[in-house]
Protein backbone atom coordinates (compact mmCIF):
# COMPACT_ATOMS: atom_id res chain seq x y z
CA UNK A 1 0.00 0.00 0.00
CA UNK A 2 2.81 2.34 0.99
CA UNK A 3 4.62 1.51 -2.21
CA UNK A 4 1.61 2.54 -4.33
CA UNK A 5 1.31 5.84 -2.46
CA UNK A 6 4.97 6.59 -3.11
CA UNK A 7 4.60 5.81 -6.81
CA UNK A 8 1.52 8.03 -6.99
CA UNK A 9 3.29 10.98 -5.37
CA UNK A 10 6.27 10.54 -7.67
CA UNK A 11 3.97 10.50 -10.70
CA UNK A 12 2.19 13.70 -9.64
CA UNK A 13 5.53 15.40 -9.06
CA UNK A 14 6.69 14.40 -12.52
CA UNK A 15 3.48 15.65 -14.13
CA UNK A 16 3.67 18.99 -12.31
CA UNK A 17 7.27 19.50 -13.42
CA UNK A 18 6.31 18.76 -17.02
CA UNK A 19 3.31 21.13 -16.82
CA UNK A 20 5.41 23.92 -15.30
CA UNK A 21 7.47 23.98 -18.46
CA UNK A 22 4.50 24.87 -20.68
CA UNK A 23 3.58 28.52 -21.19
CA UNK A 24 0.18 29.77 -20.13
CA UNK A 25 0.85 33.07 -21.89
CA UNK A 26 2.82 34.16 -24.91
CA UNK A 27 2.58 37.68 -23.56
CA UNK A 28 0.52 40.19 -21.64
CA UNK A 29 -0.26 43.79 -22.49
CA UNK A 30 -1.10 46.10 -19.61
CA UNK A 31 -2.39 49.49 -20.63
CA UNK A 32 -2.15 51.93 -17.76
CA UNK A 33 -4.70 54.50 -18.86
CA UNK A 34 -4.94 58.00 -17.43
CA UNK A 35 -8.57 58.98 -17.98
CA UNK A 36 -9.59 62.64 -17.99
CA UNK A 37 -13.10 64.00 -17.80
CA UNK A 38 -15.00 64.75 -21.02
CA UNK A 39 -14.43 68.07 -22.80
CA UNK A 40 -17.27 70.07 -24.33
CA UNK A 41 -16.07 72.43 -27.06
CA UNK A 42 -18.15 75.42 -28.13
CA UNK A 43 -18.78 75.54 -31.85
CA UNK A 44 -20.70 78.70 -32.70
CA UNK A 45 -20.72 77.85 -36.40
CA UNK A 46 -22.99 74.90 -35.54
CA UNK A 47 -24.42 76.60 -32.44
CA UNK A 48 -23.71 73.58 -30.22
CA UNK A 49 -21.26 71.97 -27.81
CA UNK A 50 -19.12 69.28 -29.41
CA UNK A 51 -18.18 66.33 -27.20
CA UNK A 52 -14.42 65.74 -27.19
CA UNK A 53 -14.09 67.23 -30.67
CA UNK A 54 -12.66 70.64 -31.53
CA UNK A 55 -14.49 72.82 -34.03
CA UNK A 56 -13.19 72.80 -37.57
CA UNK A 57 -13.45 76.59 -38.02
CA UNK A 58 -13.54 79.85 -36.09
CA UNK A 59 -16.75 81.69 -35.38
CA UNK A 60 -17.52 84.63 -33.09
CA UNK A 61 -20.78 85.58 -31.43
CA UNK A 62 -21.74 88.78 -29.65
CA UNK A 63 -24.43 89.95 -27.27
CA UNK A 64 -25.08 93.07 -25.27
CA UNK A 65 -25.43 94.09 -21.64
CA UNK A 66 -27.22 91.46 -19.57
CA UNK A 67 -28.14 89.30 -22.53
CA UNK A 68 -26.77 85.78 -22.80
CA UNK A 69 -25.66 83.10 -25.19
CA UNK A 70 -26.45 79.43 -24.49
CA UNK A 71 -25.27 76.34 -26.39
CA UNK A 72 -25.57 72.67 -25.47
CA UNK A 73 -24.43 69.22 -26.50
CA UNK A 74 -26.18 66.38 -28.27
CA UNK A 75 -28.03 63.84 -26.14
CA UNK A 76 -25.57 61.55 -24.32
CA UNK A 77 -28.28 59.10 -23.35
CA UNK A 78 -29.20 59.58 -19.71
CA UNK A 79 -25.91 58.96 -17.92
CA UNK A 80 -25.12 59.16 -14.20
CA UNK A 81 -22.08 60.98 -12.89
CA UNK A 82 -21.36 59.62 -9.45
CA UNK A 83 -18.83 62.15 -8.33
CA UNK A 84 -18.78 65.79 -7.30
CA UNK A 85 -18.19 67.69 -10.51
CA UNK A 86 -15.86 70.59 -11.11
CA UNK A 87 -16.35 72.52 -14.36
CA UNK A 88 -13.09 73.86 -15.75
CA UNK A 89 -13.89 76.69 -18.15
CA UNK A 90 -11.87 78.20 -20.92
CA UNK A 91 -13.04 80.90 -23.31
CA UNK A 92 -11.65 83.37 -25.79
CA UNK A 93 -13.48 86.57 -25.01
CA UNK A 94 -13.36 90.37 -25.27
CA UNK A 95 -15.71 93.33 -24.90
CA UNK A 96 -15.94 96.85 -26.28
CA UNK A 97 -15.07 98.39 -22.94
CA UNK A 98 -12.64 97.42 -20.19
CA UNK A 99 -13.32 95.44 -17.03
CA UNK A 100 -16.73 94.05 -17.83
CA UNK A 101 -18.14 91.10 -15.89
CA UNK A 102 -19.30 88.00 -17.71
CA UNK A 103 -20.92 85.06 -15.87
CA UNK A 104 -20.19 81.51 -17.05
CA UNK A 105 -22.64 78.72 -16.29
CA UNK A 106 -22.05 74.97 -16.39
CA UNK A 107 -25.43 73.34 -16.93
CA UNK A 108 -26.99 69.91 -17.42
CA UNK A 109 -30.30 68.60 -18.65
CA UNK A 110 -32.17 65.58 -17.26
CA UNK A 111 -35.83 66.39 -17.77
CA UNK A 112 -35.16 70.11 -17.47
CA UNK A 113 -32.16 72.42 -17.35
CA UNK A 114 -30.19 72.86 -14.10
CA UNK A 115 -27.17 74.94 -13.20
CA UNK A 116 -24.31 72.84 -11.90
CA UNK A 117 -22.39 75.98 -10.93
CA UNK A 118 -21.28 79.38 -12.23
CA UNK A 119 -18.40 81.79 -11.96
CA UNK A 120 -17.76 85.43 -12.97
CA UNK A 121 -14.83 86.57 -15.10
CA UNK A 122 -13.58 90.05 -15.91
CA UNK A 123 -13.35 90.83 -19.61
CA UNK A 124 -11.08 93.36 -21.33
CA UNK A 125 -11.03 94.91 -24.79
CA UNK A 126 -8.17 92.64 -25.86
CA UNK A 127 -9.19 89.15 -27.05
CA UNK A 128 -7.94 86.88 -24.29
CA UNK A 129 -8.22 83.21 -23.39
CA UNK A 130 -9.47 83.08 -19.81
CA UNK A 131 -9.52 79.94 -17.68
CA UNK A 132 -11.41 79.45 -14.44
CA UNK A 133 -13.54 76.83 -12.70
CA UNK A 134 -16.49 76.28 -10.41
CA UNK A 135 -17.56 73.36 -8.22
CA UNK A 136 -20.95 71.76 -8.07
CA UNK A 137 -22.44 71.16 -4.65
CA UNK A 138 -24.00 67.91 -5.82
CA UNK A 139 -22.30 64.59 -5.05
CA UNK A 140 -23.88 63.00 -8.10
CA UNK A 141 -26.20 63.76 -11.00
CA UNK A 142 -28.33 61.18 -12.73
CA UNK A 143 -30.12 60.68 -16.04
CA UNK A 144 -28.04 63.37 -17.71
CA UNK A 145 -28.88 63.87 -21.38
CA UNK A 146 -27.06 67.08 -22.24
CA UNK A 147 -24.50 69.55 -20.92
CA UNK A 148 -24.77 73.25 -21.62
CA UNK A 149 -22.48 76.31 -21.57
CA UNK A 150 -24.10 79.66 -20.89
CA UNK A 151 -22.44 83.09 -21.15
CA UNK A 152 -24.35 85.87 -19.43
CA UNK A 153 -23.40 89.56 -19.44
CA UNK A 154 -23.58 91.28 -16.07
CA UNK A 155 -23.36 94.84 -17.29
CA UNK A 156 -26.19 97.33 -17.08
CA UNK A 157 -24.32 99.73 -19.34
CA UNK A 158 -24.14 99.75 -23.10
CA UNK A 159 -21.54 96.94 -23.42
CA UNK A 160 -21.01 94.37 -26.13
CA UNK A 161 -19.37 91.02 -25.39
CA UNK A 162 -17.62 88.86 -28.01
CA UNK A 163 -16.77 85.17 -27.69
CA UNK A 164 -14.87 83.10 -30.24
CA UNK A 165 -14.93 79.37 -30.84
CA UNK A 166 -12.03 78.08 -32.93
CA UNK A 167 -10.11 75.05 -34.07
CA UNK A 168 -7.77 75.36 -31.07
CA UNK A 169 -10.72 74.61 -28.84
CA UNK A 170 -10.17 77.78 -26.80
CA UNK A 171 -13.81 78.03 -25.73
CA UNK A 172 -14.78 74.89 -23.83
CA UNK A 173 -15.31 73.32 -20.45
CA UNK A 174 -14.07 70.05 -19.03
CA UNK A 175 -15.63 67.97 -16.29
CA UNK A 176 -13.31 67.10 -13.45
CA UNK A 177 -13.84 65.78 -9.96
CA UNK A 178 -13.72 68.04 -6.95
CA UNK A 179 -10.64 66.91 -5.04
CA UNK B 1 23.81 -30.55 22.86
CA UNK B 2 26.28 -29.01 20.45
CA UNK B 3 24.97 -28.11 16.97
CA UNK B 4 26.86 -29.54 14.05
CA UNK B 5 27.68 -27.34 11.03
CA UNK B 6 28.86 -28.33 7.52
CA UNK B 7 32.50 -27.66 6.77
CA UNK B 8 34.16 -27.17 3.40
CA UNK B 9 37.92 -26.93 3.26
CA UNK B 10 37.68 -26.10 6.89
CA UNK B 11 35.32 -23.19 6.37
CA UNK B 12 31.71 -22.98 7.23
CA UNK B 13 29.15 -23.34 4.44
CA UNK B 14 27.62 -19.97 5.34
CA UNK B 15 30.90 -18.17 4.84
CA UNK B 16 31.32 -19.90 1.51
CA UNK B 17 27.92 -18.83 0.24
CA UNK B 18 28.57 -15.20 1.22
CA UNK B 19 31.88 -15.31 -0.56
CA UNK B 20 30.27 -16.57 -3.76
CA UNK B 21 27.66 -13.81 -3.65
CA UNK B 22 30.34 -11.18 -3.17
CA UNK B 23 32.33 -12.47 -6.14
CA UNK B 24 29.19 -12.57 -8.29
CA UNK B 25 28.39 -8.99 -7.31
CA UNK B 26 31.83 -7.82 -8.33
CA UNK B 27 31.47 -9.65 -11.60
CA UNK B 28 28.16 -7.93 -12.35
CA UNK B 29 29.62 -4.56 -11.44
CA UNK B 30 32.25 -5.16 -13.97
CA UNK B 31 29.80 -5.53 -16.87
CA UNK B 32 29.00 -2.46 -18.99
CA UNK B 33 25.53 -1.12 -18.84
CA UNK B 34 26.17 1.55 -21.46
CA UNK B 35 28.49 1.82 -24.39
CA UNK B 36 27.93 5.57 -24.11
CA UNK B 37 25.51 8.33 -23.27
CA UNK B 38 24.35 11.24 -25.38
CA UNK B 39 23.09 14.24 -23.42
CA UNK B 40 21.40 16.82 -25.64
CA UNK B 41 20.90 20.23 -24.05
CA UNK B 42 18.14 21.97 -26.01
CA UNK B 43 17.69 25.73 -25.77
CA UNK B 44 14.07 26.28 -26.67
CA UNK B 45 13.14 29.64 -28.15
CA UNK B 46 9.64 30.80 -27.37
CA UNK B 47 7.51 30.21 -30.44
CA UNK B 48 5.30 33.29 -30.19
CA UNK B 49 6.53 36.60 -28.79
CA UNK B 50 5.05 40.05 -28.30
CA UNK B 51 6.61 43.48 -28.70
CA UNK B 52 5.55 47.07 -28.27
CA UNK B 53 7.76 48.37 -31.08
CA UNK B 54 8.33 45.48 -33.52
CA UNK B 55 11.94 45.45 -32.39
CA UNK B 56 12.31 44.38 -28.77
CA UNK B 57 10.65 40.99 -28.42
CA UNK B 58 9.76 39.78 -24.96
CA UNK B 59 10.42 36.27 -23.67
CA UNK B 60 8.48 34.82 -20.78
CA UNK B 61 10.57 33.97 -17.73
CA UNK B 62 7.79 32.05 -16.04
CA UNK B 63 4.47 30.51 -16.95
CA UNK B 64 2.32 33.39 -15.75
CA UNK B 65 3.50 36.22 -17.99
CA UNK B 66 6.65 37.26 -16.15
CA UNK B 67 9.19 38.81 -18.51
CA UNK B 68 6.73 39.03 -21.39
CA UNK B 69 4.43 41.77 -20.17
CA UNK B 70 4.22 45.02 -22.13
CA UNK B 71 3.34 48.00 -19.95
CA UNK B 72 1.88 50.85 -21.95
CA UNK B 73 0.92 54.17 -20.36
CA UNK B 74 -1.36 56.58 -22.19
CA UNK B 75 -4.08 59.18 -21.64
CA UNK B 76 -7.59 59.34 -22.96
CA UNK B 77 -10.55 61.64 -22.43
CA UNK B 78 -13.67 59.93 -21.11
CA UNK B 79 -16.00 59.22 -24.03
CA UNK B 80 -13.14 59.16 -26.54
CA UNK B 81 -11.62 56.15 -28.27
CA UNK B 82 -7.89 55.44 -27.96
CA UNK B 83 -6.00 53.31 -30.47
CA UNK B 84 -2.88 51.40 -29.42
CA UNK B 85 -0.49 49.27 -31.45
CA UNK B 86 1.55 46.22 -30.47
CA UNK B 87 3.21 43.38 -32.37
CA UNK B 88 3.25 39.58 -32.29
CA UNK B 89 5.47 37.18 -34.20
CA UNK B 90 5.68 33.45 -34.71
CA UNK B 91 9.26 32.19 -34.57
CA UNK B 92 8.29 28.60 -35.29
CA UNK B 93 8.44 26.81 -38.61
CA UNK B 94 4.83 25.78 -38.21
CA UNK B 95 1.63 27.75 -37.82
CA UNK B 96 0.78 28.90 -34.32
CA UNK B 97 -2.68 29.57 -32.97
CA UNK B 98 -3.13 32.42 -30.54
CA UNK B 99 -6.01 33.91 -28.62
CA UNK B 100 -6.23 37.50 -27.43
CA UNK B 101 -8.54 38.11 -24.51
CA UNK B 102 -9.14 40.71 -21.83
CA UNK B 103 -8.37 40.25 -18.15
CA UNK B 104 -10.16 41.97 -15.26
CA UNK B 105 -11.38 44.86 -17.42
CA UNK B 106 -12.68 47.77 -15.30
CA UNK B 107 -16.39 48.52 -15.52
CA UNK B 108 -15.60 52.03 -16.77
CA UNK B 109 -14.51 50.60 -20.12
CA UNK B 110 -17.37 50.86 -22.60
CA UNK B 111 -15.69 49.21 -25.59
CA UNK B 112 -12.61 47.04 -25.99
CA UNK B 113 -11.82 45.84 -29.49
CA UNK B 114 -8.77 44.05 -30.89
CA UNK B 115 -7.65 43.06 -34.35
CA UNK B 116 -4.61 41.28 -35.81
CA UNK B 117 -3.51 42.85 -39.06
CA UNK B 118 -0.51 43.16 -41.35
CA UNK B 119 2.23 45.37 -39.96
CA UNK B 120 1.68 48.02 -42.63
CA UNK B 121 -1.99 48.48 -41.80
CA UNK B 122 -3.20 51.60 -40.01
CA UNK B 123 -5.27 50.57 -36.98
CA UNK B 124 -7.60 53.52 -37.61
CA UNK B 125 -8.36 52.57 -41.19
CA UNK B 126 -11.91 51.54 -41.97
CA UNK B 127 -10.86 48.21 -43.44
CA UNK B 128 -9.70 46.83 -40.09
CA UNK B 129 -12.04 44.12 -38.81
CA UNK B 130 -12.17 44.44 -35.03
CA UNK B 131 -13.47 41.88 -32.55
CA UNK B 132 -15.30 43.10 -29.46
CA UNK B 133 -13.60 40.98 -26.81
CA UNK B 134 -15.86 42.31 -24.06
CA UNK B 135 -18.90 40.89 -25.80
CA UNK B 136 -19.90 37.45 -27.01
CA UNK B 137 -17.50 37.68 -29.95
CA UNK B 138 -14.41 37.42 -27.78
CA UNK B 139 -11.75 36.24 -27.39
CA UNK B 140 -10.07 36.86 -30.74
CA UNK B 141 -8.53 33.72 -32.29
CA UNK B 142 -5.87 33.99 -34.95
CA UNK B 143 -3.48 31.66 -36.77
CA UNK B 144 0.03 33.02 -37.30
CA UNK B 145 1.84 31.63 -40.31
CA UNK B 146 5.38 30.30 -39.82
CA UNK B 147 7.75 33.22 -39.29
CA UNK B 148 4.95 35.79 -39.58
CA UNK B 149 4.94 39.12 -37.77
CA UNK B 150 1.58 40.84 -37.28
CA UNK B 151 0.31 44.01 -35.71
CA UNK B 152 -2.15 43.90 -32.81
CA UNK B 153 -4.56 46.83 -32.91
CA UNK B 154 -6.35 47.74 -29.69
CA UNK B 155 -9.29 50.13 -29.57
CA UNK B 156 -10.50 51.16 -26.12
CA UNK B 157 -13.23 53.58 -25.15
CA UNK B 158 -14.07 54.70 -21.62
CA UNK B 159 -17.59 55.68 -20.65
CA UNK B 160 -18.25 59.41 -20.72
CA UNK B 161 -19.07 59.42 -17.01
CA UNK B 162 -15.78 57.79 -16.00
CA UNK B 163 -14.29 59.37 -12.92
CA UNK B 164 -10.95 60.98 -13.69
CA UNK B 165 -8.15 58.63 -12.67
CA UNK B 166 -5.87 55.80 -13.66
CA UNK B 167 -7.20 52.46 -14.90
CA UNK B 168 -5.52 49.25 -16.09
CA UNK B 169 -6.74 47.60 -19.27
CA UNK B 170 -5.15 44.18 -19.74
CA UNK B 171 -4.87 41.93 -22.78
CA UNK B 172 -3.49 38.41 -22.73
CA UNK B 173 -1.95 36.64 -25.70
CA UNK B 174 -2.32 32.94 -25.02
CA UNK B 175 -1.80 29.70 -26.93
CA UNK B 176 -4.97 28.69 -28.77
Amino acid sequence: MRKFAMIGIAFLLFVSIAYAGVLSYYGKIVGNVNVQGPIFYADFSQNKLLINTKPSQSQSVSFSDSESKFIFSDDIGGVSFNYKIKCEFSLKVWSDSENQILRLYCRYYDTSWHDLCYVDVTVSKTPTVITTSCNSGLTSITNVHRFGYRFEGQSVENVKYYIESNSDGDTRFQLDKVS
Amino acid sequence: MKKSSAKFFGKSLLALVLGIIAVAGLAVAGLLRFYGKVVGTATVTQSVQVSSDNNNWLTCSDTTGGGCTITDTFSVVAGNTAYRTYYVKNNAGVSAGIKIDDESTPGEVEELYVAVVDTGTDCKSEGVSYTNILGEEGPLSEILDPGATKKICEKVKFKINTLEGSYDVKLTVIPA
